[in-house]
């Protein structure tokens, strides 16, 4: 038998399992590993913060569907770190994440850099594990694997301390990769078939966990057969190509407000791994007033669980949409009335949002961006105003993929998830769109993607202010616009040329086209610092808890026409 | 009062995420017994409200290593199944 060191062993198991990238920090606590990274062949990436770290971590996993490492320290390592595994977790995204630990005997003395890892990470991993001796590292990497990438996608843990890292083994590392096992339940399939043979209007409901599965083809198909209009969530966007004529666009708190017509007057929904969260639903008692509700998941727990009485099938999406696909009569000839309604909806939800105002609108900027951006597009998408924006107005067709924190709302997570998806996919242009608020956030990890050569493209949708928390005083404080304002705002473009990129400032509607332009052909990383006018929301919105009836429309032309109009759409 | 019993392998923080999932739904814990044996660990949690419990079943039996979590009649004097008096 060999005899190998701990940190060794470590690597090697999660080199066998094809993770060959890390997103971390060294420090005291995990040194030894780091030692052993600098004579492996994984790629090392140095971060700046520890959820950053963690937030490539995720961004690569979301683009390689496949686990992602992630590696820190003890104590505020962990602590860091715990942010970024929640942001994965609540998004389902499998990131394996090691904690470096005091060694086994200063562990529960209030050490330096101690931090109760372990259970600081339950929470937020679907499961985490603490090794005790080098013996035990294989097979704790071979469940870890497993519990991440088994049914419903998501983060996993492991806590290692610095003696068993640093201690010899004589455990050789398992070759056996294993065998990757999901849920399924199909008992309600025979309903499910006569829900969907007997409706007159359906709906299908794309999730992220559609996403997952790479299946937009293959809903497509089943959307044409059954000729039913396809809306998706926030995570779900980018699931379908949104310039087919079948599919709808966004739905949700800050959605096109043609999907929550169609949603109050479809008889079926066919949701398609989505957890129905409060900013889908709104207020639930009015989400759905006449619909059925057939709910596909690979997550057993989710059927029924914010929805009551849905007729539900757990496994994953792909294989329920084939099977679905090969169990129901083509309708695609019979439901002509319902698409032509619902199309008729989606040509009037479309604005003209090519604005040539000044102070420079938002929506502009996304008409830009979805005009030049190419169709293979990877765009990351921060949380707050820019982000809600980009999932109403941006049109992801072709092969672009939208990615962002729809779950945990993570604000910082653009950037990092944006190197992160670069590495992972390193001929496609990566793009992150990111408020002024949660640029700052992260935004030392501009300096990571100069260093390693990621030339990520980020847009800073800049209005001086934490956007989205001021439209909220505005709408439901009675404008008591405080804290929210940034009364001194950095020149990003300079920020961007100080750490060894480039960067360019937009004022005029006129100069937002050539920027998205100079920023794709940049080799280096780029910033485009737009300013744009703070006074303009993003509307319309359904108030956190409301029902459809509170919606604030602002100029969404929705507000402005009666419902004897609505109801002659397309008839 | 409603009891739940779970089985599950001897995986460290299991107890820890079972209690997480009453604590995260404000589901109140009125008693705990844990036992851990050759062939795994057993916890019986108490609860006031049968709804309350159907509500945490599925996500506890979801955890990794469970083997099942069920709601099991409880006679007076008893833990899992066996007399403490």
């Amino acid at each position: 038998m060999n005899v190998i060191k701990g940190a060794k062993i470590l690597l090697e198991s999660l080199y066998e399992r094809g993770l060959d990238t890390v997103f971390g920090i060294p420090g005291g606590a995990n040194l030894a590993i780091y030692d052993e990274l600098f004579s492996s062949n994984f790629l090392n990436i140095l971060a700046r913060q520890e959820a950053s770290a963690v937030h490539m971590a995720d961004g690569y996993a979301r683009v390689a569907r496949k686990p992602a490492v992630c590696l820190v320290t003890s104590g505020p390592g962990a602590t860091n770190m715990v942010t970024g595994m929640a942001t994965a977790y609540v998004d389902s995204s499998p990131v394996i994440g090691i904690t470096g630990q005091v060694s086994t005997r200063a562990m529960g003395r209030d050490s330096f850099q101690e931090s109760d890892a372990f259970d600081l990470m339950i929470p937020v991993t679907k499961f985490n594990f603490k090794v005790k001796s080098p013996e035990e590292i294989p097979i704790t990497v071979d469940k870890a694997y497993k519990v991440s990438m088994t049914g419903r996608f998501g983060p996993v843990s492991i806590d290692v301390p610095a003696d068993v890292a640093m201690k010899d083994a004589t455990s050789r590392v398992s070759g056996k990769i294993p065998e990757l096992l999901y849920e399924t339940n199909f008992e309600a399939l025979s309903q499910a078939l006569h829900a969907l043979n007997s409706s007159q209007r359906p709906v299908i409901l794309v999730g992220g966990g559609a996403k997952w599965d790479d299946c937009g083809a293959d809903i497509m198909k089943f959307a044409e057969k059954m000729g039913s209009p396809v809306i998706t969530t926030v995570m779900g966007k980018g699931a379908v190509p949104e310039d087919h004529p079948l599919s709808m666009g966004t739905t949700g708190m800050f959605g096109r407000w043609s999907t929550q017509q169609l949603m109050n007057e479809t008889d079926l929904v066919i949701a398609l791994g989505t957890r129905f969260s409060d900013r889908t639903t709104s207020k639930t008692s009015d989400f759905l007033p006449s619909a059925k509700v057939i709910h596909v998941d690979i997550d057993g727990r989710e059927i029924g669980k914010n929805v009551d009485g849905v007729i539900g099938l757990t496994g994953s999406c792909i294989e329920i949409v084939s099977l679905l696909n090969s169990h129901i009569q083509d309708y695609a000839g019979k439901r002509i009335q319902w698409t032509v309604r619902a199309a008729s909806m989606k040509s009037f939800c479309k604005c003209d949002i090519n604005y040539g105002d000044q102070p420079l609108k938002p929506q502009k900027l996304i008409y830009e961006m979805s005009r030049l951006l190419p169709d293979d597009v990877i765009l990351t998408a921060d949380v707050g105003q820019h982000q809600m924006f980009a999932a109403h107005y941006f049109e992801t067709r072709g092969r672009r993929n939208f990615i962002t924190s729809g779950g945990l709302g993570t604000m910082g997570f653009g950037l990092p998830a944006a190197i992160g998806a670069k590495i992972a996919a390193p001929d496609r242009k990566v793009v992150s769109l990111v408020g002024d608020g949660g640029f700052q956030m992260t935004f030392s990890e501009f300096s990571t993607a100069v260093e390693n050569n990621v030339p990520v493209f980020i847009i800073v949708m800049n209005n001086g202010s934490l956007g989205m928390v001021r439209q909220f005083q505005k709408q439901f404080y009675n404008h008591h616009i405080f804290s929210t304002d940034y009364e001194k705002g950095p020149n990003f473009a300079k920020f961007a040329e100080a750490m060894g990129g480039n960067g360019v400032v937009v004022e005029k509607a006129s100069e937002v086209a050539d920027a998205i332009k100079a920023g794709l052909k940049s080799d280096v990383p780029f910033v485009a610092d737009v300013r744009v006018d703070v006074m303009e929301d993003c509307l319309p919105m359904i108030p956190a808890g409301a029902g459809r009836s509170s919606v604030v429309f602002g100029k969404c032309k929705w507000g402005n026409i009666s419902n004897g109009e609505i109801a002659n759409f397309g008839r | 009062m409603v009891k739940l019993r779970i089985l599950a392998d001897d995986e460290e923080g299991t107890l820890q995420r079972a209690i997480f999932e009453f604590s995260k739904r404000n589901i109140p814990i009125e008693g705990l017994f844990y036992r851990r044996g050759t062939s795994g660990i057993t916890m019986q949690f108490s609860l006031n409200r049968e709804e309350d419990a159907q509500k945490v079943l599925r996500n506890l039996s979801k955890i990794y290593g469970v083997r099942n979590a069920e709601i099991v009649l409880v006679k007076e004097g008893e833990i899992f199944g066996e007399s403490i008096l």
